[in-house]
């Protein structure tokens, strides 16, 4: 699974190196006169409204979802795992206010509180990524809390304290040191989540602006012409969000499945 | 402890959970680099002048902690405010909005969660074969289509395999219905109006089988790893020890206890469909409160972003506390 997943990823990665440096495809940015051309051997995926080559604008499109999707997963994972290490190490009412915020936080749906917060702070990169990322914190501040729990009586912090060791010493160089691989499943997993809530922003036309060639923008872009019978401008942006989603999450859950098999020596079988 | 106790201690507990939810997003909607008003109107600002009455009118230039009491005093009288754009109470046009999606999520939800359950109990049965992985595969595969692009497609091939199928909103401009709930297809039952009905069946078909089948996906993934779990448990062993036959310990033991999650699980369900909806509705121009959100960020309406969203949020809180009951209900253990 880790394998099929890493493949797909590499692969998109691939194209998107290739179309960037220029040796495959046209310019995903410049208009020429084949307005709406389906597909052909000389532009495999057709061109869109303004003539572009949907190929190129595809596969240099990758860099933009993904990386907004990364930003977000870091800053989601970095917030979350920091608050629930120290929520589960300290306890007590801290701990009980900041589960309560975040399990009222985990249910709400995450592209309403997306949209709430790209409508209210603006469009951009940076922007796109923490309106994404608020709705992922729950999620890393729910595992980090259970395993900073779990693991802050056993006997090695005990004796880490005995020799000394500072709170924040313990939290950052020995609990979530210790958390790192399920933060780094989660922040997989999460990719996938947050590459569909980009394309979703995007499709919304509330993600980032035009004429960036992201996957989602392009697909709503190219909806305009669907009753008009061109199908291509819509199906090959959504083909690439498919297919990186499903690159991650099938790396996500692979990478879980590997870390079960190493914690519980009895279950799991990779 | 009783069912009437329960459920008064779990609505209790919503309080604080809704508490959390209004607060952030009263922060969000004011708490931002700059000035709100500014923030939101962007490059239609219009002048200083302008701004300021704005801003006042919304009673945005009041110190923060009354402008909260003030908010939380409103939305405990139901007041969510004014629309500016509108023209109209927000909670207007939110209660005239809110049956669409109703209607949306419910179908999507009786299609999805049979469906789901069918299929994990099907591949359950059948583990580890090629049908079983199949399933499971699909169902990963169908987690990662986004919503908006399945309702593209499916509006693509009905254009080009099936023109008569509608593509948009929920009943033909020419078909009169009288509202009365708000659902069309119970409305059309209620005045007795088959065309409406008919009409309705046809326009919901695309969305639902768009959203529906998100619901499928995951209910189906989570009936079959449940049954799987449950059939490596004691009491199932010691149920097939004891003799009884295949079909009794799959019916009385395994199928209820790994079923009954799936309950609390539909709670979850619903915040996951209402998200799909402002997508889905976007999509097939379906004139619900996805849409509503959309059209209030896009004319800067304060007020009816504010209403839109708290909205939202109470509806989960609603779902969350019906879910929680009705697993009390079926679960005997769980009674605190």
């Amino acid at each position: 699974m880790v394998l099929v997943g890493a493949m797909l990823i590499i692969g998109i990665a691939f194209l998107d190196i290739l179309v960037t440096l220029g040796l495959l495809g046209s310019n995903p940015l410049v208009s020429t006169d084949k307005v709406l051309s389906s597909p052909s051997l000389e532009h495999i995926m057709g061109t869109d409204q303004l003539g572009r080559d949907i190929f190129s604008r595809v596969s240099y499109g990758a860099t933009f979802s993904l990386s907004v999707a990364f930003i977000a997963v870091v800053i989601s994972s970095c917030a979350g795992s920091v608050t629930g290490a120290l929520s589960g190490f300290v306890a007590g009412k801290l701990d009980r206010v900041l589960s309560i915020v975040f399990d009222a936080m985990y249910a709400f749906p995450g592209i309403i509180l997306a949209i709430l917060i790209s409508a209210m702070i603006g469009a951009g990169t940076i922007n796109t990524a923490i309106a994404i990322s608020i709705g992922y914190v729950p999620q890393f501040f729910r595992v980090v809390r259970g395993l900073s729990l779990s693991i802050k009586e056993r006997p090695f912090i005990e004796a880490t304290r005995a020799l000394g060791a500072k709170a924040s010493n313990l939290i950052f160089r020995h609990i979530l040191v210790y958390a790192v691989p399920s933060i780094i499943a989660l922040m997989t997993l999460s990719m996938g989540s947050a590459i569909l809530d980009v394309s979703g922003l995007g499709f919304l036309g509330l993600g980032l602006p035009p004429p960036i060639p992201e996957w989602g923008t392009d697909l709503g872009r190219g909806r305009d012409y669907i009753t008009a019978g061109v199908w291509w401008s819509s199906s090959f942006p959504g083909l690439m969000i498919v297919i990186a989603v499903l690159g991650f999450t099938l790396l996500g859950k692979g990478l879980d499945e590997i870390l079960r098999a190493r914690t519980s020596p009895t279950k799991g079988e990779v | 402890m009783r069912i009437r106790e329960f459920v008064l201690i779990r609505a209790l507990m919503m309080v604080p959970m809704l508490l959390v939810l209004v607060t952030i997003v009263f922060l969000i909607m004011r708490v931002v680099p700059g000035d709100p008003v500014v923030a939101l109107m962007g490059a239609r600002a219009g002048s200083e002048q302008q701004i300021n009455i704005i801003r006042h009118s919304l009673g945005l230039d009041k110190p923060l902690y009354l402008q909260y009491l003030e908010y939380m005093g409103n939305l405990l009288r139901g007041d969510f405010g004014y629309s500016l754009v509108r023209q109209r109470p927000v909670i207007d046009e939110l209660l005239h909005y809110f049956p669409a999606t109703l209607e949306l999520t419910i179908w999507s939800m009786l299609l999805g969660i049979p469906s789901g359950v069918y299929l994990g109990v099907y591949a359950a049965r059948r583990e580890g074969s090629k049908v079983d992985t199949f399933i499971t595969t699909g169902a990963l595969v169908r987690w990662c289509i986004p919503v908006f692009w399945l309702g593209t497609i499916l509006q693509v091939l009905v254009v080009q395999y099936a023109p008569v199928l509608p593509l948009s909103d929920r009943i033909s401009p020419q078909i009169t219905l009288t509202r009365i709930t708000g659902l069309y297809l119970v409305d059309s039952i209620i005045t007795g109006n088959v065309t409406a009905f008919v009409d309705t069946l046809r326009h919901l078909l695309l969305p639902v089988i768009t959203l529906g089948t998100t619901t499928t996906a995951s209910v189906a993934t989570i009936a079959r790893a449940n049954l799987v779990e449950v059939q490596g448990e004691e009491y199932v062993k010691i149920a097939r020890l004891k003799g009884c036959t295949e079909d009794q310990v799959f019916r009385k033991h395994v199928l209820p206890n790994a079923l009954i999650p799936i309950l609390t699980y539909a709670g979850l369900e619903v915040a996951i469909l209402m998200q799909g909806a402002v997508l889905t509705e976007t999509v097939f121009s379906w004139p619900g409160l996805g849409r509503l959100l959309l059209f209030a960020v896009g004319f800067r309406d304060f007020n009816l972003i504010q209403g839109t969203v708290v909205f939202f949020a109470l509806i989960m809180g609603l779902v969350n506390i019906l879910v929680d009951i009705s697993y009390a209900l079926v679960d005997p253990r769980v009674r605190y």
